[in-house]
């Protein structure tokens, strides 16, 4: 849904019914047979998507709200409708037992919290960081490919294994950071004590991974952008800086709001710089839950620790529909946003865009 | 089925606009790239790319470390004399073969089931008319912003009720398509494919699903090859779903592997980083291959070849 | 353009053909390999999941271990075992969890720590009967009854104990002005009616004089104060007394006091930190269960000199960990399991896993065994550790009863001691209540 308004622009050629038409009229002269094929094909060429996609994805997300209502433990299995307990100071079977519980816990509200703080530091300047080097690769430069494949390298490098080299350079005594610190005589920072400082640290990781890449995809865009509109803010006397703020950025408007778009997807999701950054074998997103996200809160109440007598996957289900709410939420805020925004300019290709996809 | 597949793919989407603001630009014929760039450029993107390598070189470095070799509040920044032993090591305690097996074939599946089944479903939607046609390709796309999260808790329960909990079909089965997938061949084929090829072909008698073969399919295949790599590097990297369902059979994919290396108590940092060094090489050494496909993938999306 | 895509696809193409013939070769025990467990030859492929360091694997790099795998299928030429190596006790409940919970995923053999038994002791229809396969072997009397239902069905065979001692650094001890031989440091710490309040006195000295921390983490030296309490979290009944309990409350008080006085060098157990610390001069002692001298010569080095080991334990002796064998019974080879469970938990075989490694025999038999009574250990400065734990393990008088819960109320109390020692972002107070608070999520 959020995907809607960036669309891709329609190909030059849409499906035109008069050829439609043709093809129809020629292939209804071949016969019962023939025209069999012509109706069930399509939906014969759909159906192995459909099929796949309706147990992968639409089945579990029914069964989800389902087990959400009942004390569903990971060990034992289905243990009825869901209740709250002590925590909300009922013992009363309902099947919204297990939202209340979550949103009863701390820990669920500061893992919302961390999420967004995540998503914000990594996002931010992750997107300043890719629009600069990309004007940079903008350039005329020598050796094109190699620059363009020296900044995508990381992504090919996993976020787990990443996250594994990173601890050792983040670690809050004997890390690689800390350590420099210690030799100019700073006082070493607490990458994972402190709140902001761990979202730092995680952002990092993830700016790692994902600038190139979205240097590569501004890149692309950049170089559509027609060079006479550079040419005529030269004729106006802009310089460099001057040209880029008032001329390139708002030229990429649609690919910014696009990678603002899945970076907030993306970004409350996180799960496995956080996992792996966590100290030692328990507590996962620190002991305070300075990093805990909402997907690690998710598997550490439905996977990992498990009790028998806890309805932890029950919950665990809740927290993903509250996840899931939140990010519908944000997709029809950004949706909006982007209408109003895309209003204001180069509208018409959107739109027309838009009533395409939703034709 | 991960975050990433989600995240990696939906960027395209990204690519893709842009892609078609390329083909644009080319149409308006506008030559690009004026100036020379001066030091400045170059030495900022030297910086950018040390600063994309440091993170592996550290690893190498650490898991080049002997034992002695290493002292409290050193960093190991000057490579060891360990490498190749502590390689071997590690090569063995996480079963490196099988667990590239693993995730090559979990890679390669997901690709290739992907890349068959939208490109299916992506000339269906560009290109026949049948009813609901709308709505279904409206539904698909509606569903690229779920959750990937969302669905794994119910996974886990069907993966354990069909006793495929610890295989590498639990892994492989959520990966087998993608929404995006779809989304991005039906964009890629409506441009692509004129309509007056499908007709020649069904004008010499084809059949539909010959029309698809001999027609459709080569049309698709630059898209199809974009897919298909971003899919594998995707799957590749996946970390949070094998983790979650191979359970106990932590040596069959690469990036659990890794992670389950990297445990405590009797942490040695050198065997660690070997671990991940391993897990990391095989797809570096595909990116030297592939790196200029990939590159190309994302900047030109489905710019017609 | 095109010829780039061309490449492209063939270099995917070509990867999946690698794929397949990759998996053809080596494909056997990723896939499910459960199903093909016994096949037509009588050929049986035992799994065995263990974590941390169990000692019965071949050795290798900083892992020790007597090679007693080898030697069973020596003996049984039948018989395949793999056994896969969790990174620690919790990250192998968690697995384990989920796999007894699919049916499908569990081993042949799990071993299971102590902590966490009593999980195990609530469901034993999904155990197997160990009873009559145990034959001659012999455990501690506490040790048997703790893997023994109240019915008498044996659902767990005890590998190892884990009684205390104090290593220390003698090096470290000895720029400080304290004593370095390992009597006299046992005489230091107050011999056999050594107390708590001691170890912290001596360690507040340390601190004043050296600036240095005393210990390592106030988490780990929790543990020990509350493997000497006999009902901490739970009651006999079950009932959650956490958060009522003085004694609790009392040992929590005691340590983030010494913590806050600069006794503690804030690492948080297991961390990176705390694993790299061993090679530092960041701390001078630590809690010493029989098991955990493997962790200190893996983290700090074969080749480190400086670690020692005093036979003495504040508060009386204290048990630390050691663990369990059960076999699911959803294993489709339980009987070889079982056979194999037994034969590794026979007193030879316990003896030969602390020659080779360090952890502790639970049976008397390999106790009094010449090689466990006469060993030393030249990474401890020679230390004759086999007398040292034998002795340790005579002092525990407590058994501390750990119910279902137990084990989930202890990890949150490590957070609450880590938010004081660790982070240092709340007083012992706050970090109390916040435990209260995380007990209560736990119903």
């Amino acid at each position: 849904m959020t995907a809607t308004p960036v669309a891709p622009d329609k190909p030059q050629q849409s499906p035109r019914p008069a050829h439609d038409a043709t093809l129809e009229r020629r292939l209804r002269a071949r016969g019962r047979r023939g025209r069999l094929d012509v109706r069930l094909s399509p939906y014969l060429y759909i159906s192995p998507f459909f099929l796949l996609f309706l147990v992968t994805g639409l089945f579990p997300l029914g069964f989800t709200a389902w087990v959400a209502t009942r004390q569903w433990n990971t060990i034992t299995g289905d243990g009825g409708v869901a209740v709250c307990g002590a925590t909300c100071g009922t013992t009363d079977p309902s099947v919204l037992a297990n939202f209340q519980w979550v949103l009863h816990q701390p820990a669920f509200w500061d893992a919302l919290r961390n999420s967004f703080s995540i998503f914000l530091i990594s996002t931010i300047p992750q997107i300043v960081a890719a629009l600069v080097l990309a004007a940079i690769l903008d350039a005329n430069l020598k050796a094109k490919t190699f620059w363009r494949m020296g900044v995508l390298l990381p992504y090919v490098i996993a976020p787990s294994a990443a996250a594994i080299i990173f601890s050792q350079i983040f670690s809050d005594q004997s890390g690689l950071i800390n350590t420099f610190l210690g030799w100019v005589g700073i006082s070493p920072v607490p990458w994972h004590a402190n709140t902001l400082a761990s979202h730092i640290a995680i952002a990092s990781i993830v700016n790692f991974r994902w600038t190139g890449y979205n240097t590569l995809i501004f890149l692309a865009a950049m170089q559509a952008i027609p060079r006479d509109v550079f040419e005529a803010s030269v004729v106006d006397g802009a310089g460099r800086v001057r040209q880029f703020l008032s001329v390139t950025i708002p030229m990429l408007r649609p690919t910014l709001i696009f990678v603002i778009i899945t970076s907030t997807i993306g970004g409350l999701q996180i799960f496995d710089e956080p996992q792996m950054f966590t100290q030692g074998t328990s507590g996962y997103g620190g002991p305070n839950r300075q990093f805990l996200t909402v997907s690690l809160y998710l598997w550490d109440l439905g996977f990992n620790h498990v009790s028998i007598g806890q309805p932890n996957l029950g919950r665990s289900a809740a927290v993903a529909w509250l996840l899931f709410l939140i990010v519908v939420v944000f997709a029809i805020v950004n949706f909006l946003l982007t209408r109003r925004i895309a209003s204001a300019g180069g509208a018409h290709a959107t739109k027309s865009r838009t009533k395409e996809v939703a034709r | 089925m991960s975050r990433e597949v989600s995240v990696a793919t939906l960027r395209q989407i990204g690519g893709n606009g842009v892609a078609n603001a390329a083909a644009r630009k080319r149409r308006l014929a506008v030559t690009s790239e004026g100036r020379r760039p001066g030091w400045v450029s170059y030495t900022i993107l030297t910086v950018v790319i040390l600063i994309s390598v440091f993170p592996l070189y550290y690893a190498v470095s650490i898991a080049s470390q002997a034992t002695t070799d290493t002292q409290y509040g050193v960093p190991a920044l000057r490579p060891g004399s360990g490498l190749f032993r502590n390689l071997s090591t590690a090569f063995g305690e996480i079963d490196f073969l099988t667990a590239l097996g693993g995730t090559v074939l979990v890679s390669a599946v997901c690709a290739a089931s992907t890349v068959l089944f939208s490109t299916l479903a992506g000339y269906s939607f560009a290109k026949l008319r049948f009813r609901g046609r709308g709505p279904l390709l409206f539904f698909v796309i509606g569903t690229m912003a779920i959750p990937t999260q969302l669905a794994v808790v119910p996974l886990y329960i069907m993966m354990a009720r069909l006793h495929l909990f610890g295989t590498l079909w639990a892994v492989m089965i959520p990966g087998l398509v993608t929404a995006f997938g779809v989304f991005w061949m039906t964009q890629y084929l409506e441009g692509a494919l004129p309509f007056e090829l499908i007709e020649a072909a069904r004008v010499d008698g084809a059949s539909m699903i010959r029309t698809f073969w001999s027609v459709a399919l080569p049309a698709a295949r630059p898209a199809a090859a974009m897919l298909a790599l971003f899919t594998f590097v995707a799957q590749w990297t996946n970390y949070y779903w094998p983790m979650l369902i191979l359970g106990p059979n932590k040596n069959a994919m690469l990036t659990v592997a890794a992670a389950a290396l990297k445990g405590a108590r009797f942490t040695d940092y050198t065997l660690v980083m070997s671990g991940v060094v391993l897990t990391a090489f095989p797809l570096i050494v595909v990116f030297f291959f592939a790196g200029r496909q990939l590159v190309s993938g994302i900047m030109a999306g489905a710019v017609k070849g | 353009m095109k010829n780039a895509t061309r490449r492209g696809f063939g270099v995917v193409a070509g990867v999946a053909v690698l794929a397949l013939t990759a998996t053809a070769c080596s494909g056997d025990g990723s896939d499910d390999g459960s199903g093909d467990a016994a096949d037509a030859g009588g050929q049986v492929t035992i799994k065995v999941s263990t974590f941390n360091n169990f000692g019965f694997g071949a050795p290798s790099g900083t892992r020790p271990g007597a090679d007693l795998w080898k030697k069973y299928e020596a003996e049984h030429p039948n018989v395949k075992i793999e056994e896969t190596v969790a990174a620690s006790s919790d990250d192998a409940r968690a697995a384990f969890n989920t796999a007894i919970s699919t049916g499908t995923g569990a081993y042949d053999i799990q071993a299971v720590d102590v902590d966490w038994m009593p999980s195990i002791m609530a469901q034993p229809d999904a155990f197997v009967d160990l009873g009559s396969v145990a034959g001659t072997n012999d455990w501690l009397d506490w040790k048997k009854e703790q893997g023994t239902t109240p019915d008498g069905k044996v659902v767990g065979l005890g590998t190892d104990i884990g009684p205390e001692g104090i290593c220390y650094r003698s090096d470290l001890f000895a720029a400080a002005g304290l004593p370095t031989d390992r009597a006299d440091v046992a005489a230091l710490l107050g011999g056999d009616s050594a107390t708590w309040d001691t170890y912290f006195e001596v360690g507040q000295q340390y601190t004043d004089t050296t600036g240095k921390a005393w210990f390592d983490s106030s988490a780990a030296i929790f543990q020990g104060m509350v493997n000497q309490i006999q009902y901490s979290h739970v009651d006999a009944d079950g009932n959650i007394i956490a958060g009522t309990n003085p004694d609790v409350k009392a040992a929590f008080d005691k340590v983030t006091a010494a913590a806050l006085k600069g006794q503690s060098a804030g690492l948080q157990q297991w961390s990176d930190d705390f694993n790299a610390a061993f090679k530092s001069d960041k701390f001078a002692t630590t809690l010493c269960p029989a098991w955990f001298v493997n962790n200190i010569r893996g983290n700090a080095g074969d080749d480190f000199k400086g670690w020692d080991i005093a036979d003495v334990f504040p508060g009386g002796g204290g048990n630390w960990g050691g663990s369990f064998l059960v076999v699911p019974e959803q294993s489709k080879v339980k009987d070889e399991a079982a056979k194999l469970a037994a034969w590794i938990t026979a007193p030879e075989q316990q003896a030969a896993v602390f020659a080779a490694a360090s952890n502790f025999p639970s049976s008397p038999t390999a106790q009094a065994d010449p090689t466990v009574a006469g060993k030393t250990d030249p990474f401890l400065n020679d230390a004759p550790v086999g007398t040292i734990f034998a002795n340790r393990a005579k002092a525990v008088t407590v058994v501390p009863f750990k119910g279902a819960q137990y084990f989930d109320i202890q990890t949150k109390m490590a957070d609450a001691l880590n938010r004081v020692d660790v982070t240092k972002e709340q007083t012992p107070e706050q970090s109390f209540d916040q435990w209260l608070q995380d007990v209560k999520a736990l119903s």
